[in-house]
């Protein structure tokens, strides 16, 4: 049986915690998991190529991006992607 | 919905589906955590076998097997927010989410539905909330005319539409030390 006022209390006290530095930082951080679960579905085969986006900053800049270029996928990579 | 009582304690059935895999069956549930995790990464179950067999139609059987199975499970549900039955869980469930999308928001943070899910879900967590019962509209991607819940077909600006008549409950569970006795249930699917 759940206590729904105890429930509420130990929620607010989480949920005002969060600084708005921290909602940037979660929000950024949800964005860079996503990107990378979504590589690592498309490596394994589960995603068609069109549903992975892939951005290319200054830094990581590879030329052609091809298949190929994905399967050499290391942590960088990932942190660009 | 299935209820089983072992040892005076209730558990609620629950059906994962997956594809067919050859190199054998599964002995735990795959989490679930990419975009089809409506409410946060966690264990998903349906507690009525026949979407089980739906999503499955329409959703596990585009890989190289093209056959799904279907496991089931029984899920302790003791902590659990039961958003489609209870009243009260529902609202504080409705409520909660808007408490943190404002939270979000008055941060100046522009924040998806499905995002604020993500979130919410560690949250749960850690206030000792282990699942949440919750229901969307049964749908039919497909058209296939085969579906039970579609009994009402009706034509609206030239429009073939449906009504809907039976809830479409999912379960998500966010660790696995509330499911028990998972197994195969249903092999080879198509």
């Amino acid at each position: 049986m759940l206590d729904l006022k105890e429930l509420e209390r130990k929620f607010d006290e989480i949920l005002y915690s969060f600084t708005r530095e921290d909602l940037e930082n979660w929000l950024r951080f949800a964005e860079e998991r996503e990107q990378r679960e979504r590589l690592e579905k498309f490596l394994e085969g589960n995603l068609p190529l069109n549903i992975v986006s892939v951005k290319i900053s200054q830094r990581n800049f590879v030329g052609d991006i091809s298949i190929q270029g994905l399967d050499n996928y290391n942590p960088d990579y990932a942190e660009a992607a | 919905m299935e209820r089983k009582t072992v040892n005076n304690k209730e558990y609620l059935a629950g059906y994962h589906t997956q594809e067919f895999r050859v190199e054998g069956e599964l002995d735990h549930p795959i989490r679930c955590d990419y975009k089809n995790a409506w409410l946060g990464s966690g264990y998903y179950f349906w507690t009525d076998i026949e979407f089980a067999q739906y999503w499955g139609e329409d959703f596990k059987v585009h890989h190289k097997e093209g056959c799904y199975d279907i496991y089931s499970a029984e899920i302790d549900t003791e902590k659990c927010l039961n958003a489609v039955f209870n009243e009260q869980h529902y609202f504080f469930f409705r409520r909660h989410i808007d408490k943190a999308i404002n939270h979000f928001r008055q941060n100046g943070q522009k924040v998806t539905l499905k995002r604020v899910h993500d979130f919410l879900s560690e949250i749960w967590e850690q206030i000792g909330v282990t699942g949440i019962i919750y229901d969307d509209l049964p749908a039919n991607p497909k058209n296939k005319p085969n579906r039970k819940y579609s009994v009402v077909e009706y034509e609206e600006n030239r429009k073939v539409k449906f009504l809907y008549y039976k809830k479409r409950i999912q379960i998500v569970v966010f660790n696995l030390n509330e499911i028990y006795n998972f197994s195969l249930f249903l092999e080879e699917q198509s």
